[in-house]
């Protein structure tokens, strides 16, 4: 058997490339034979030209013969594939609506699951597009007993100490990310986000130079480190190739720099994608011992090839040992928070310590999965119901000698034709995906600035596709191909109103099609309501009208130090203060250190204070710092619980005064009034003269687990974070406002970089978690359930129309409406309860897991169960009675005629 | 002449049989078989090639072109060493068959 299939094999194989040859072969043989007959025939006494007739006459038909010979080439297989795929597209265009039905449910399933693999790759799974990427690591320090494995920043001291001892690494460097420079643009200014890096980190990361070159330690050492290396979107804005701008000078903060080399768009460090890297330069004082508790830098590093990532995090652990024995001062922290070196996968670096972003689009390809599931079902079903309309045909062949691999064939030829037009659709809901994912800003999350369709993702949509197309197959095959043409075959043309098989494919079609909805949404239910739930949330200030406009104060226009503070930076505040607050509409102005809820400029300090003692063992409370004006308060519009506002009065020489988030107040203040209490930062005592209400500081997706403190503006000059930040509260039209307020300020001082934002769309920027998953859930939901409505409306006006003779019959013999229409939607009804009853069970069990991760709502919440039950019993009713109404309306004598 | 129709799979054990003695292309295939039954069996191309076809695809038999004694090109077809087994087996059966039905037909009631 085995030698025959190897042959056939063969045979095919040499048929398809030898089609023509083995057509001349024959022609060939034929002749041979004839001229043989004629030999022979003239032998017996004919002359060669009767011979010829004869022979001829003999012979019959050349053609018919070689019809029956090219079974036996293979070629037949060919032909036979090529028919099959002619037929395909007949039927394609011979049932359009239901050819336009299948490919646009396939080409939704698919085109949404490429568009969510897509999003998880690139903002989950693989952010980094590194040449290693897998063996690029985040070096840092950790506080497993703080903050389990999540990677914190160094020092300069730790990263010196690194770089001297990088056994596991091949290279290493170091980046310290989000500083700004004023770049130089002649008549105006601009604000470049700048890495200051060291060279390792070119050889760390592999990337390439789209022009010029990257700075090495000689032309850094040599250029004292005044180099600089722009990002593409940078160089193309300041003219690109034509400019000729490798090799010329740059101005950056008043000093200048040498362009040698273009970054390519897609190369970015840590959150923020930088517009120019220029060296770090490491002065000696850095590496002195007393700086290794200035934790604000990262470090990169390459394996070395062979070297796993439990042997470099067990070498760094022995590493850090080593370090504390230079600093045994060190030891208590180790003790009290297991301090140690580690490092972790830079594409896990991330989104570590941010869940919530992981899940959201972990939760978007499991409903596009459910979706695909959902369509795949469709299109069963729609392909199981065209085969039935086929199953005399299919029986006849089967009966005649088909073989089933050919009618297998056949059936599968036509689903991957529908697979593959879908998939060709696909692309182009993949092209609106992407563009609706820009309308809903998925820019907010840094990294995902510039991202383009991933060539892999398409391969995989290909595969899930491939397979779903295989599975789909498989069950209208076994029906039809099994018991169903036997029964047909012995129950004559009747129809089949008693089809045991059938029955129950189809009840196994709606109760999956109704449990699938249900799940989906009660999930979009669930994420509506927790986004509801934090968009209901109080987040301590209001948006209507504020606006904010960070101005960074460069060293080199504004100086370092407390003295150029105060007669630089709070003159400009003041003047610019005055100048916003003569513009008409302007209801109040002040400043601050940063945004609320903005997810930048996040720095604390810890605090004690004098009634607190805190336990052995318990951390110190740390707070968010914000340094404001007066006034700042009313303006953004959070109240003042107890005390007072920072007033004008509260100078570098005045008592140092602090006023406290409402929290710190709960947490270490019970029942005590914490006004005029003194609380300690930096071994400095301040007095407490205000409360203020709770205010929601970080975005939503990061953990918030610390307090606020807010320091008058006039007293600090070290905690700005080299900026200002005017809020103003306006009246009228935002865009209005916020370019004249942008005109006041640069009329105070033309050279200042102003980047304004209103309130609203930080806030937007800070539900972004929220909202993305929610709408796209929403949207899946939405659509998962017009498909399986559509699924469900055929699958049910089918029976209902295969059963029109039945109920003819049914009428006939007195049979009354209702009874028909209680017979059909009877049937329907106990499937689509079973489907429910499915859903909700499996939903139940999904939602109590996610308890945790929605913090915001019960996840098991009766009221979304009650509406989603609610909801799909509606659209089944809808798909229901239409068919069941038809049921009725038919016309006995024409269906029993014939 | 009277037409005598094949019983089902033994044209291909005849066409075994006559390439046992030796190569032979189509038309000298049907020949031998009109020979040696004695004229009595008349193989038509209708059936005779599908066979050959049928029998090269399952590997029973191969071939090649040739020549022939007054130098014409035709297709000779040789028996593999599938085909002799099968001829074995064929010829077998055949013979068990063929007594059985006569001992049936030639016994006396």
């Amino acid at each position: 058997m085995s030698v025959r299939w190897i042959n056939e094999f063969r045979n095919w194989v040499t048929a398809l490339f030898r089609k023509d040859t083995l057509h001349d072969e024959f022609h060939a043989e034929m002749e041979q034979h004839l001229d043989f007959m004629i030999d022979d025939l003239t032998r017996q006494g004919m002359s060669r030209e009767e011979a010829r007739k004869e022979a001829l006459k003999q012979f019959g038909n050349v053609e018919f013969l070689k019809e029956d010979c090219q079974a036996s080439w293979g070629i037949r297989i060919w032909d036979d594939f090529v028919n099959d795929f002619r037929f395909a597209i007949r039927q394609l265009f011979k049932h359009k609506v239901h050819t336009a039905i299948i490919v646009l449910t396939l080409a939704i399933c698919m085109g949404s699951n490429t568009t969510a693999y897509n999003l998880v790759v690139k903002l989950v799974s693989k952010p980094y597009d590194y040449a290693d990427a897998d063996q690029v690591v985040l070096v840092g320090k950790k506080w497993p007993k703080l903050q389990g494995d999540s990677i914190g920043q160094v020092s300069i001291p730790h990263y010196a100490f690194l770089e001297e001892n990088t056994e596991s690494f091949s290279s290493i460097g170091f980046v310290a990310d989000g500083n700004f420079f004023d770049l130089d643009l002649n008549n105006s200014t601009r604000r470049v986000a700048t890495d200051k890096i060291t060279a390792g980190v070119w050889d760390v990361t592999g990337v390439r130079p789209v022009a010029g070159r990257f700075f090495s330690q000689e032309d850094v050492e040599q250029s004292s480190g005044k180099v600089a290396v722009l990002s593409e979107a940078l160089w193309r804005e300041l003219g690109g190739e034509d400019a000729q701008i490798v090799g010329e000078q740059l101005r950056l903060d008043g000093e200048s720099y040498q362009v040698i080399g273009i970054a390519p768009e897609s190369f970015y460090l840590r959150y923020e994608r930088a517009d120019v890297w220029v060296p770090r330069v490491f002065k000696p004082w850095e590496f002195q011992p007393d700086q290794r508790n200035n934790h604000s830098f990262s470090v990169v590093a390459k394996l070395k090839s062979g070297v796993s990532h439990d042997q470099a995090n067990q070498r760094l652990r022995s590493l850090y040992e080593s370090f504390l024995e230079i600093h045994p001062g060190d030891r208590l922290e180790q003790e009290r928070t297991g301090a140690t070196f580690g490092s972790v996968d830079i594409n896990v670096s991330l989104t570590q310590g941010l869940e919530q972003i992981g899940m959201a689009f972990r939760s978007i390809q499991f409903v596009t999965l459910v979706v695909l599931v959902i369509g795949c079902l469709n299109v069963g079903g729609m392909i199981l119901l065209k085969g039935y309309a086929r199953i005399q045909e299919l029986a006849m062949r089967k009966a005649m000698g088909a073989s089933v691999f050919r009618l297998a064939r056949q059936v599968y030829v036509e689903i991957v034709v529908y697979f593959l037009l879908g998939g060709a659709f696909s692309i182009l809901v993949l092209k609106a995906a992407f563009q609706g994912s820009q309308l809903v800003q998925i820019d907010d999350i840094p990294w995902a600035g510039e991202w383009a369709i991933d060539a892999n993702s398409l391969l995989v949509t290909a595969a899930i596709a491939l397979g779903a197309a295989l599975l789909t197959g498989v069950m209208p095959l076994v029906s039809l191909l099994r018991r169903e043409l036997m029964e047909f075959i012995k129950s004559g043309n009747r129809s089949m109103t008693g089809s045991k098989s059938k029955h129950r494919l189809q009840s196994a079609f709606v109760i999956s099609q109704v449990s699938l909805s249900v799940i989906l949404l009660i999930m979009a239910g669930v994420l509506i309501r927790n986004l509801n739930a934090v968009l209901q949330k109080d987040v301590g200030f209001d948006r209507e009208g504020r606006i904010a406009f960070e101005v960074p104060h460069p060293k080199y226009r504004f100086g370092e130090g407390e003295e150029d503070y105060r007669a630089k930076v709070l003159t400009f505040q003041e003047r610019a203060l005055l100048s916003i607050c003569s513009i008409p509409g302007v209801i109040n102005a002040s400043t601050t250190n940063r945004i609320p809820i903005d997810v930048r400029h996040m720095n604390h300090s810890s605090f004690s204070m004098s009634h607190y003692e805190y336990e052995e063992g318990e951390p110190e409370a740390t707070a968010l710092r914000l340094v404001t004006r007066p006034g700042y308060f009313d303006t953004v519009g959070t109240r003042l619980i107890l005390g007072r506002d920072f007033q004008e009065t509260d100078t570098h020489q005045t008592e140092r005064v602090v006023i406290i988030s409402q929290n710190t107040m709960e947490r270490y203040y019970q029942g005590m009034d914490p006004v005029g209490l003194s609380i300690s930062i930096w071994g400095k005592d301040m007095k407490i003269v205000g409360v203020a209400e709770q205010v929601q500081d970080k975005p939503f997706f990061m953990e918030f687990d610390q307090y606020t403190i807010y320091f008058p503006a006039k007293q600090w000059h070290d905690l700005s974070n080299g900026q200002t930040t005017f809020v103003v509260h306006t009246q009228g039209d935002s865009e209005q406002q916020l370019a004249s307020i942008e005109k006041a300020i640069l009329e105070v001082d033309p050279k200042v970089t102003i980047d304004s934002i209103t309130f609203d769309d930080v806030y937007k920027g800070a539900t972004f978690t929220q909202r993305l998953p929610m709408i796209m859930t929403a949207l899946f939901a939405g659509l998962a359930l017009l498909l399986s409505s559509l699924g469900l409306y055929g699958l049910i006006s089918f029976t209902v129309t295969e059963r029109t003779k039945e109920f003819g019959i049914r009428m006939a013999l007195g049979a009354g409406r209702r009874n028909i229409l209680k017979r059909v939607m009877g049937g329907s009804s106990w499937l689509i309860g079973c489907g429910l009853t499915v859903g909700l069970v499996v939903s139940f069990l999904v939602c109590s897991q996610l308890n945790p991760v929605f913090s915001d709502v019960n996840t098991t919440n009766p009221v979304t169960f009650v509406g989603v039950i609610v909801f799909v019993l509606a659209i089944c009713l809808f798909a229901t009675v239409f068919p069941a109404h038809r049921a009725t309306r038919i016309n006995i004598t024409r269906t029993l005629q014939y | 002449m009277k037409k005598i129709d094949f019983p089902q799979g033994t044209l291909e054990m005849l066409t075994l049989r006559v390439l046992f003695s030796g190569a032979n292309h189509g038309f000298g295939i049907a020949q031998q078989i009109h020979v040696l039954s004695k004229e009595v069996l008349t193989v038509e191309e209708g059936s005779l090639y599908p066979a050959l076809h049928r029998m090269q695809e399952r590997g029973w038999i191969k071939s090649e072109w040739g020549r022939t004694e007054n130098n014409r090109r035709a297709k000779y077809y040789q028996l593999t060493t599938i085909g002799r087994k099968r001829l074995g087996t064929e010829q077998e059966s055949w013979e068990t068959l063929a007594t059985a039905i006569s001992d049936v037909l030639g016994s006396r009631p």
